[in-house]
């Protein structure tokens, strides 16, 4: 279906500029480290410098008792407490400080003020802290090791939880196949890296009697909750602010020990407090991603079809269950999409969440998909290559097929609408694969091979009750609400709890109420992520902003839209039926018109021009939730083809093509710089971004010398198909986006390297695909063999 | 990050003064783009830094001698004024030709050639370059100067030949007719990473005969270093994939490479193998 893109339409579908930019690009707004108090206190934490350690003596420098707090001088707190519903779940108390115990390099032993950043750090350092060191546990494969020492009190091995999946019939599966493999992957531990840091500013309001929070966060009121349970305090007592936010991808969107620490010190201390993350801090203490470890084992028929799917998923959690997602979610996630869009009905798999002394594992873009994604779509590759056949044949012969959704898939999702073999056959057709021989012939004895790469990734978006309560989280994410106002002279203002940090959402939300109420998106303002400003909500996250807040928008502008009607019928003096709203004006059928700003002068200051029926005021709540609430699912395929230097094992893009489905879109320049954005994460992760410890727990990356993030000359312009079906089950159709362009490049980058590696006999199956990696890939043995 | 003071002397004399070999909380700072870095890692903390920014003299500009034999460049001469020098990239092509991929602009405004000296980081772009071009340090302090070659002042990571008082005052580069330089900076990840080695070549090439040349080897080691051995594979040969192979084995034997995050000890020393071959071979297409 073909997306209404005419320049000039402003409503949903135009590529109409980012209203939010001019202040973001003249760099006039306001982030963390620019708001201030007077008499604000500077906060540097002192961080363990070691992986796991009884704390034996804590010391103040002398002289400095009164600017060096230790969790015993925060006053009431609990820990940060997030139980997964599971059975068997192991639980982990994170404290806002160390409580005794540090479990990570980079953990909060104590909260240090100075006047400026620096006196503060130097205080840091000049606290004193015995250690007694516990061995470290590092990696996957030690959390079952019985000689080390439990992370948690109570825990017989280092395991949060291990679940399983066990649908259709395996075995018998196993007995039909022509072709069994066995294959494993590796997608290595990863820092989230946003522009800005995380950041927190509290002081005490005095007028209003409210404990104010500035966080750098995705979910101001979420928080607020939190707060509140975790310092024993009403919700009313205090206000959570996210002010402007500078890139978050998930790093923002945990309640951190940094927000709840520097709260319970400005209750107990009346003192307004700033601290604002630093890259060091951002890179080893800040929660981490991905790192999960694959076995897959795939049962198929002669032609490529799979009849069942086995797998075992370890994913290394580090030290603590994050807020609220818990540890587990990732594992979860991944042994809940492995499937993914194939029809596929046997399936086994074991899921192992691990705990270890690194820093907790939390949502990053594609939370859990990429992995899985990375999984499937090399185990795909691999059938192909095994058979002899085409990989975008043996996807088309696996998918779930248009006339079968709804599909339950065999890891318990429910898939709402999509032609995946439309996506596949759109990358195919945009990379056209049959140039790669001409490339090949025309590196022929150099060192460069020619790969060719596609990967199909599902995007469950906007998932609401059904699903989060089957994830068995503290927090249920079911709804989303907006509170709309109209002003006295027409402009719309619209509060809403969502958060807007980079996704251009105060655009399109404008987009959404020219829809419904005919107002210019330019008179519209859009305010979030202030507890103080909107209603409860939940905010930013697992691309549910669009259809979630977008759908509250919509409902909340339509009721406005009646009253408005109403008000300007009785104006024009015609019936309620014979007017409409366009171009912020109530349009009689006859062409008699009144503008927005008379109609709202009626409702505020002349209520005496109003009819009886109707009452003063033109503000609306509403609240929205899908029609069905397991999500809207956008997917996409990825298509690249790359050259790999065999001499150097350096890997180049050479063209790279998206075919993707969000259903409706509301504004196609966004959408295209979300694909751009999610592409170079997943670039990120394909080819650049680690982050490793030592044996000890030490992280190896801790700044950016050391962790590579991708840069301009990295991330090639890719070339985007929209293929847009809408959604049935969202307001207007439709799905969110914001996570895709990050899940499948690892997945399309590997198989394309594979795909030129193979005539080598080489193979690589672990991200990132650094040229040490290949280059040791190409000189394994059985690689010598084959190539010889 | 605790107060320090910086001082600004005019005069060399000035200088020395408020230097103090003894006192390791007291440096001279050039362009300061190495120490700022440092400092606000907490790695060094100062006290007096002495800048030698308003020393003028033989500590700036870039002089081309009258009969073009070679250049004298003060060693607080930024990255960009060689960058931009015509003189510079009209007879020592390899210095414009390197600073493409070294570092930012922002930072070649201000870093200096004689701060990227002293620092002694293995890791930098240049200090390779001198090397294989042939240049001399002038080094002054209290007791009079000397003048070596750059190598000379490298001892190991982070550490130098020069006394605590000493101060890298200019370079002395040959212009050598017949000669053509290169610089490789391999980059093992992205483009802005830094380098897992760095590969300074010069060489006087007769059609495909190598009549003489120097190599050096940087980032992988602890210092930049010439590789002899595989020089004297090169020195007289024919450019063909045997003698190429030989020097590859050669500059892997005489070297100690370790592993870090940039590639393991095993894959730099494949890089140098395949970079030092394609280097050779660069150079001797240029000259076709």
């Amino acid at each position: 279906m073909a997306v209404a893109t005419a320049p000039d339409r402003k409503g949903i579908g135009g590529s109409i500029r980012r209203i939010e930019d001019a202040r973001l690009l003249s760099g006039r707004s306001t982030f963390i480290a620019d708001i201030g108090r007077p008499g604000i206190w500077e906060v540097a934490f002192l961080r363990s410098p070691v992986a796991h350690a009884n704390l034996v003596h804590l010391e103040k420098p002398a002289g400095a008792e009164d600017r060096v707090f230790f969790l015993a001088d925060l006053g009431a707190i609990l820990p940060i407490r997030a139980d997964s519903q599971a059975p068997g779940f192991r639980r982990s108390d994170y404290p806002a400080i160390a409580d005794g115990k540090v479990r990570f390099v980079g953990e909060p032993i104590a909260i240090c003020l100075g006047r400026t950043r620096g006196e503060a750090e130097d205080l840091a350092q000049a606290v004193l802290v015995d250690y007694d060191e516990l061995p470290a546990v590092a990696d996957i494969a030690q959390s079952r090791n019985p000689d080390l020492p439990p992370i948690h009190p109570g825990w017989s091995e280092n395991v949060f939880l291990e679940s399983r999946v066990d649908v259709g019939d395996v075995d018998a599966a196993r007995a039909a196949a022509a072709l069994s493999l066995t294959r494993r992957y590796r997608m290595n531990r990863q820092a989230i890296v946003s522009l800005e840091g995380r950041g927190v500013v509290t002081y005490r309001d005095e007028r209003t009697g409210e404990l104010v929070v500035y966080s750098s966060t995705q979910f101001p009121h979420v928080i607020r909750t939190a707060l509140a349970e975790c310092l024993g305090m009403k919700e009313r007592e205090l206000r959570v602010v996210a002010p402007e936010v500078g890139g978050s991808f998930g790093v923002k969107n945990n309640l951190n020990p940094e927000e709840l620490a520097l709260a319970a010190l400005t209750r107990r201390t009346g003192k307004a407090l700033r601290w604002v993350e630093d890259r060091r801090e951002h890179l080893i203490a800040s929660a981490h991603a991905r790192e999960h470890r694959y076995e897959v084992t795939v049962h198929a028929d002669g032609e490529g079809r799979v009849l069942g799917l086995e797998a075992t998923i370890e994913v290394d959690a580090g030290a603590y269950s994050v807020w609220p997602w818990t540890a587990p979610m990732e594992a979860g996630m991944a042994i809940g999409f492995l499937p993914g869009p194939y029809a596929i009905t046997s399936y086994r798999a074991t899921a192992l969440t691990c705990a270890s002394n690194k820093s907790p594992l939390g949502p990053y873009r594609g939370v859990g998909r990429p992995g899985a994604c990375f999984a499937i779509e090399r185990t795909m590759d691999e059938i192909a290559a095994a058979l002899g056949l085409d990989p975008v044949e043996v996807r088309l012969r696996n998918y779930v097929r248009p006339d079968q959704f709804p599909w339950k898939s065999a890891g318990g999702k429910t898939y709402d609408i999509g032609d995946y073999g439309a996506s596949a056959r759109a990358a195919r057709d945009m990379i056209r694969p049959e140039r790669v021989a001409a490339l090949r012939q025309e590196h022929a004895g150099s060192d460069w091979r020619i790969g060719i790469g596609y990967a199909t990734y599902l995007e469950q978006t906007a998932h609401g009750t059904a699903e989060w309560v089957q994830r068995g989280l503290p927090v249920v994410f079911g709804y989303e609400q907006a509170e709309i106002h109209m002003t006295a002279d027409g402009m719309l203002v619209m509060d809403v709890p969502i958060q807007n940090h980079g996704q251009g959402l105060e655009t399109t939300l404008a987009q959404v109420a020219h829809d419904e109420l005919g107002i210019d998106p330019a008179q519209v303002v859009v305010r979030h992520g202030d507890t103080s400003l909107a209603p409860y909500g939940m905010g930013t996250f697992a691309s549910r902003s669009m259809v979630m807040s977008g759908g509250a928008v919509g409902r909340a502008c339509e009721a406005l839209a009646a009253k408005i009607r109403k008000i300007g019928a009785h104006l024009l003096q015609v019936t309620e039926e014979n007017v409409r709203l366009k171009d912020g004006e109530v349009v009689a059928a006859g062409g008699a018109s009144v503008p927005l700003a008379e109609i709202a002068m009626a409702a505020y200051l002349h209520p005496e021009r109003l009819p009886d029926t109707v009452e003063p005021g033109l503000s609306v709540i509403a609240s929205y939730r899908t029609a069905r609430d397991t999500g809207a699912w956008s997917y996409g395929t990825h298509a690249v083809l790359v050259a790999v230097d065999t001499g150097t094992g350096l890997v180049e893009i050479l063209d790279y093509a998206i075919a993707h489905d969000c259903g409706t879109i509301v504004n196609p320049m966004i959408v295209d710089g979300q694909m751009m954005g999610g592409l170079a994460q997943g670039i990120g992760t394909a080819l650049y971004e680690e982050m490793p410890y030592s044996e000890d727990g030490q992280p190896l990356a801790s700044t950016f010398m050391d962790y590579l993030v991708p840069g301009a000359p990295e991330v090639p312009r890719a070339r985007i198909e929209h293929l847009s079906i809408p959604s049935p089950i969202t307001r207007y159709g439709i799905k969110g986006m914001g996570e895709g362009g990050a899940i499948p490049p690892p997945a399309a980058i590997c198989n394309a390297v594979n795909d030129a590696l193979r005539p080598l006999g080489a193979a690589i199956d672990e991200t990132p695909l650094t040229p040490d990696r290949i280059i040791r890939a190409l000189m394994a043995p059985q690689a010598g063999e084959a190539g010889a | 990050m605790t107060g320090f003071e910086i001082v600004e002397p005019e005069s060399l004399e000035e200088a020395f003064r408020l230097l103090d070999p003894e006192d390791p909380a007291v440096r001279p700072i050039g362009g300061g783009t190495a120490l700022m870095l440092m400092m606000k890692a907490q790695i060094y903390k100062p006290e007096r830094l002495v800048s030698l920014r308003r020393l003028d003299g033989r500590f700036s500009g870039i002089d081309i001698a009258a009969d073009g034999s070679g250049f004298r460049i003060g060693a607080m001469t930024t990255f960009s004024m060689l960058e931009h020098s015509p003189a510079i990239r009209r007879h020592l092509p390899v210095i414009a030709q390197t600073m493409k991929t070294l570092a930012n602009v922002r930072v070649r405004n201000v870093a200096s050639v004689g701060g990227n000296l002293a620092h002694a980081d293995p890791h930098l772009d240049l200090p390779p370059v001198w090397v294989a071009l042939g240049a001399r340090a002038v080094v002054v302090g209290p007791r009079g100067e000397r003048t070596i070659p750059v190598e000379a002042i490298f001892e190991g990571y982070y550490e130098t030949s020069l006394a605590n008082d000493e101060l890298i005052a200019e370079l002395e580069v040959p212009v050598r007719a017949g000669w053509d330089a290169l610089y490789v900076k391999v980059t093992t990840r992205a483009a802005h990473d830094w380098p897992a080695l760095g590969l300074a070549v010069s060489a006087e090439l007769e059609g495909r005969r190598i009549r003489d040349l120097r190599l050096v080897l940087s980032a992988a080691v602890d210092k930049p270093t010439r590789l002899a051995a595989a020089e004297a594979v090169l020195r007289g040969a024919e450019i063909g994939p045997a003698t190429l192979r030989a020097a590859g084995e050669a500059a892997v034997a005489e070297t100690e490479i370790e592993s870090d995050s940039r590639g393991s000890a095993a894959y730099k020393q494949h890089l140098l193998r395949v970079h030092l071959g394609r280097a050779i071979e660069a150079l001797a297409a240029k000259r076709v």
